[in-house]
């Protein structure tokens, strides 16, 4: 070998060295350059904002006050959050939010598991089947709100002359409180519940046969099979599919806006709907008054709501946590005897 | 796969150019057509009745109108499709000064806000030397320092519409110079009102009014001071609003219960057991006439109003930010849109009353007539009841934040029926407070 | 992407090292397995429960296009409502008109073909970065994408605003689309893909080739990170069509120019005319309800495949 083809080939090395360990970065750099702006940035913008009275349309005008609310006219960080936590509007939109929550997940992962169970039979057109309780993912959650605000119209609905006719009194679903969140969660359950069944046959069908075939063998019949093997297996998908839920849930607005029928951003006559996101939108974008601190507010609203969000995620990990101890001393044991 | 990833990076150079060209020819800068004529930007809500005429939105076809009177003017015109859809959208542009509309129409709900910051808009008051307005109307449109920054468009004048054929199956009279006389003609009182609402709901079994917050809405506005007083302290817990409160909810039995705009509230218009009168604001026939189907034939109205003073329901303004780049332009549109003339044409398109008192001295408007209200000289009625209005109440920036709460608090009674009358006002008393 | 976790080896992989045939039989051969080894066929119990399950989910549209069909607004309300009528095309043509349908169709594609296509690029590069390379500070960026992946919208809603409105974007598609361009999750689940679908020895042997780290993305990375990347695609691009908040928040002056946004507009500008709502409902959902018929079945697997691996 000449010392210049030996030269070459040593540049070029250091030159593939210098390469194997730059291009990671100039991978995972478009992403994260982008990611900084619209993702990392505006998270420490909202900690900044909260803080300051900041009007939607006057702009900053120095550290937040809380106002007569807490009989002060101080100057102060947690002073947006001080007057949030005053409104009674807030606390309402909590509570909804909450309960509307609760009310689009419990039945919902009922129902799909329910449905998940009967799709894993062996099905004639297992396709044809999955694709149909897929169908109203791909109907926005705005356009299901317009819907089934008709669906679900005080007296002239379709949910109440049905009662009518057969002899029922009318629910006031957008007057009653309880009602309403039944009828919004009914359009998050219509979109969501067949997508979740999926989720869930997929991890039935993870399961091995040969632990269901160890039940049968045991004597066990099809429901005793399904609450005593295939349900406890279930257990981390289930609490998978509750987080994604959680994520989502407890930000809706969409269906709620429209259930109000219209693009206003009240949550009804009494804010027997208002959820947390339309406050929000209320108070930082719509209601705006010269003078006091909404958007700064809305801020201080949406880390509020995070924590909330937090919160539940945490207690949710650790039940996944103790729920995945559990279940991999069951698997082992089922395991020794299905051998 | 290469093939696709060119595929996709081409997508989205493309897509991007594309957006980037959208976003340039509809917001920020585009103040010119590629032809050379000045844009102007208009954002209005509901029905101005400025727009061509359809089906669902009566309308004068005045920007139309106007382009062929100044050819070299081009009028980009966006109806949001509420009042509250519209703020947000006004919020956002005059937030930045990034001139999204060059002219926004605003709602009284939202006026104070604007009022408060006046200096950011522009005076008008060169530009309308011959617009003709009643003084109430030119001094809630000046701000502070005394500029005009807000040229008003209709007014609305309440008078009560009435189902006579629900009348009529009650025994009452039908004919409209007799309802006149029966709510007491120009001394009618609310406790008139209240009291043959009594007797028709005993008598019918039906409801007489659609609930109590539309009520409200048209009594609290005779007042000179509602809910907070010219010094700027809030009197909404005092006894004005309490006795009005008391009154509404001891009638609350004549209520229908519908919320305003709900799709019960459209759906009853029609119904054999809907509500037998409404507090009619001139721009409200409009909502009758789509609610009821314009072929529907039961609705009436009278000249009468309950009250001691003249009731004005709505009324808008439009405004101009300083920061739009063709405000010139702008202002002579205003200044044309609000002018007798053009107020007189929407009438006679749309319902919007005008406020100019010439243009409701026009023959156009005076003589106007409505088959729907079965012939009713709707121009004549609603003149008559503009007359008596003198004044609207003083409003500021907390004023419709407390409103929303009082009409919350009558909700309680009336629509959801989970208060007691007692209890939604200890609840009012509450809200106010947290306000402020 | 498909069933990996019963039978060993999924099918990607099998189709990158033997070639589709050969992936292809097997997974004939596996679907076999299934129904041989597998319970009796189900019973007509099973059925029922599932007919009754898809006409609950048909109703709403049913009622949607029932409304839409009425001749005029007098039966719109009540048990009428129920039945169709035959105004159906006239309303369609009319809510056509109204929202500008060419002009939203327009708007929603550049939106969601831009934020998905940026989306699955951008987390296939720092996804297989992340899964295959090793550099310092790999584990505290991905520790940062995992955390912020719970992160809700609304949190990031007011400084977007601010943001937003700042630099003269108000009312621009852009104004949608630059939030968009990326997210945390499509990082997460590319990396998740890539850690398993894309052997070691592959990119060794591209190394020793002489190939290029660039090289070695385009041709081996790439392909094995196609089935992933197609349902990042598919699911962003649902997600982006049907958003609703953030578009008309920040839309302001151009709501027309996307399908959502203009489709809940019409339902402010007609609150009486429900036949004309409801044919706006419908001619904003006839997109995806046909990009549905032919990506169906995909979105079913990517769903069922996104749970295992979840």
């Amino acid at each position: 070998m000449s010392e210049k083809q030996q030269a070459s080939v040593a540049s070029s090395g250091r030159f593939a060295v210098f390469s194997y360990k730059a291009t990671p970065y100039l991978y995972v750099a478009p992403f994260f350059i982008l990611f900084l702006v619209v993702g990392l940035f505006p998270l420490l913008f909202t900690v900044w904002v909260a803080m300051r009275n900041y009007n939607t349309i006057t702009g900053d005008s120095g550290w937040a006050v809380c106002g007569a609310v807490c009989g002060t006219r101080d100057q102060s960080l947690v002073g947006n959050f001080q007057w949030v936590l005053h409104q009674r509007d807030f606390w309402m939109a909590m509570r909804n939010t909450v309960s509307i929550f609760l009310l689009s997940s419990v039945p919902q992962i009922i129902a799909a598991v329910f449905i998940a169970w009967v799709l894993n039979a062996n099905l004639k057109a297992k396709t044809f089947w999955r694709m149909g309780v897929l169908l109203p993912y791909v109907i926005a959650p705005s356009a299901c709100g317009i819907i089934f605000s008709q669906i679900f119209s005080d007296k002239s609905g379709a949910f109440n002359v049905l009662l009518q006719t057969i002899g029922l009194a009318p629910i006031a679903w957008h007057a009653d409180t309880l009602a309403s969140h039944i009828a919004i969660a009914t359009i998050v359950n219509f979109r969501w519940t067949g997508y979740n069944s999926l989720i869930l046959l997929a991890a039935m069908q993870a399961i091995p046969t040969d632990l269901i075939e160890a039940a049968v063998v045991d004597g066990a019949g099809k429901a005793r099979t399904f609450f005593s093997v295939t349900l406890p297996l279930l257990k981390p998908t289930l609490i998978f599919v509750i987080l994604n839920s959680t994520i989502g849930g407890l930000q809706i607005f969409d269906e709620v806006q429209m259930f109000n029928n219209g693009t206003g951003a009240a949550g009804g006559a009494n804010n027997q709907f208002l959820t947390v996101s339309l406050y929000l939108y209320n108070l930082g974008f719509n209601k705006v008054t010269i003078g006091e601190s909404n958007i700064g507010r809305a801020a201080a609203v949406a880390w509020l709501l995070f924590l909330v969000i937090v919160l539940v995620a945490v207690v949710n990990f650790s039940i996944t946590r103790k729920l995945a101890d559990a279940e991999t001393r069951g698997k082992k044991r089922m395991q020794k005897k299905a051998q | 796969m290469k093939k696709a990833m060119k595929l996709g990076a081409i997508a989205v150079t493309a897509s991007m150019i594309f957006a980037g060209l959208s976003a340039c020819g509809s917001s920020t800068q585009g103040n010119k057509t590629a032809d050379g004529k000045t844009v102007i930007k208009i954002q209005t809500f509901n029905n101005f009745g400025y727009e061509k005429s359809t089906a669902a939105k009566p309308g004068a076809d005045l920007f139309a109108e106007y382009e062929k009177l100044h050819p070299n003017i081009k009028i980009e015109s966006t109806v949001a499709s509420s009042s509250d859809e519209a703020r947000t959208a006004f919020n956002s542009s005059i937030s930045t000064g990034s001139n999204s509309y060059d002219i926004f129409a605003v709602d009284i709900a939202w006026w104070p806000s604007i009022r408060a910051i006046g200096n950011k808009f522009m005076d008008l008051k060169d530009y309308t030397k011959n617009n003709n307005w009643p003084d109430w109307v030119v001094k809630t449109g000046t701000d502070d320092s005394g500029r005009l920054i807000g040229a008003g468009t209709d007014i609305g004048p309440t008078a009560l519409c009435y189902r006579q054929d629900l009348f009529e199956q009650a025994g009452l009279p039908t004919d409209r110079e007799q309802v006149k006389e029966l709510f007491g003609g120009e001394n009618a009182t609310w406790d008139k009102f209240f009291e043959i609402g009594q007797r028709y709901t005993q008598k019918t079994g039906k409801p007489f009014i659609d609930n109590l917050g539309d009520v409200a809405a048209a009594m609290k506005v005779q007042k000179e001071e509602v809910y907070v007083s010219k010094d700027d302290k809030v009197i909404a817990t005092e006894d004005g609003i309490h006795d009005m409160y008391n009154l509404l909810t001891k009638n609350a039995n004549l209520s229908a219960g519908v919320s305003t705009w709900s799709d019960d509230w459209n759906a009853s218009f029609n119904s054999p057991n809907g509500f037998a009168v409404l507090t009619c604001p001139a721009w409200e026939v409009n909502n009758v006439k789509g609610n009821a189907g314009a072929d529907f034939r039961g609705w009436n109205v009278a000249d009468v109003f309950p009250g001691e003073a003249g009731t004005d329901q709505g009324g808008s303004w439009l405004t101009i930010p300083e920061s739009s780049p063709v405000k010139e332009e702008a202002a002579k549109l205003v200044a044309w849109l609000t002018n007798p003339e053009q107020q007189s044409k929407v009438f006679v398109a749309a319902s919007n009353f005008p406020s100019s008192p010439k243009a409701q001295a026009t023959p156009e408007v005076a003589d106007k007539t409505d088959d729907f209200l079965n012939n009713a000289p709707t121009g004549k009625i609603f003149a008559n009841r503009a007359e008596t209005i003198k004044h609207i109440p003083y409003i500021n920036a907390k004023y419709y934040d407390i409103d929303s709460k009082f009409g919350a608090a009558l909700d309680r009674v009336d629509c959801t029926k989970e208060q007691t009358p007692e209890e939604s006002w200890k609840q009012f008393v509450e809200d106010v407070k947290a306000l402020s | 992407m498909t069933t990996r976790t019963k039978n060993g080896m999924g099918t990607p992989a099998l189709e990158q090292i033997y070639g589709k045939n050969v992936a292809r039989t097997a997974k004939r051969a596996r679907a076999k397995l299934v129904m041989t080894n597998g319970e009796k066929r189900a019973g007509w119990g099973s059925y029922l429960v599932l007919s009754i399950a898809l006409l609950a989910f048909l109703f709403p549209l049913y009622y949607a296009v029932s409304i839409a069909s009425q001749n005029s607004t007098d039966t719109q309300y009540g048990v009428r409502s129920l039945i169709p009528g035959t105004g159906l095309m006239k309303n369609l043509a009319l809510a056509f008109e109204d929202i500008n349908f060419w002009q939203a169709l327009g708007g929603t594609t550049i939106v969601t073909l831009t934020v998905s296509v940026s989306t699955v690029f951008f987390s296939t590069l720092a996804g297989f970065a992340f899964a295959k390379l090793r550099f310092k500070g790999r584990n505290l960026l991905l520790t940062l994408v995992v955390a912020t992946m719970t992160i809700p919208q609304q949190l990031t809603v007011v400084p977007m605003y601010i943001m937003t409105t700042k630099v003269g974007l108000y009312g621009s598609l852009l104004a949608v689309i630059i939030p968009g361009l990326v997210g945390a999750f499509g990082v997460f689940w590319m990396t998740q893909y890539l850690e398993d679908a894309l052997p070691y020895e592959l990119i060794e042997a591209g190394r020793v080739d002489g190939a290029s780290m660039g090289r070695i993305f385009v041709s081996i990375a790439l392909p094995a990170a196609k089935p992933a990347a197609s349902m990042l695609f598919l699911f962003t691009f649902i997600g982006s069509w049907t958003s609703y908040f953030w578009p008309m928040l920040i839309l302001g002056p151009n709501k027309n120019s996307m399908l959502t946004v203009a489709a809940s507009a019409l339902k402010g500008a007609h609150f009486t005319d429900y036949t004309l709502i409801m044919s706006g409902v419908i001619l904003t959902a006839i997109p995806l309800l046909v990009v549905f018929v032919f990506t169906g079945r995909q979105l079913v697997s990517g769903i069922m495949a996104g749970a295992v691996k979840g």
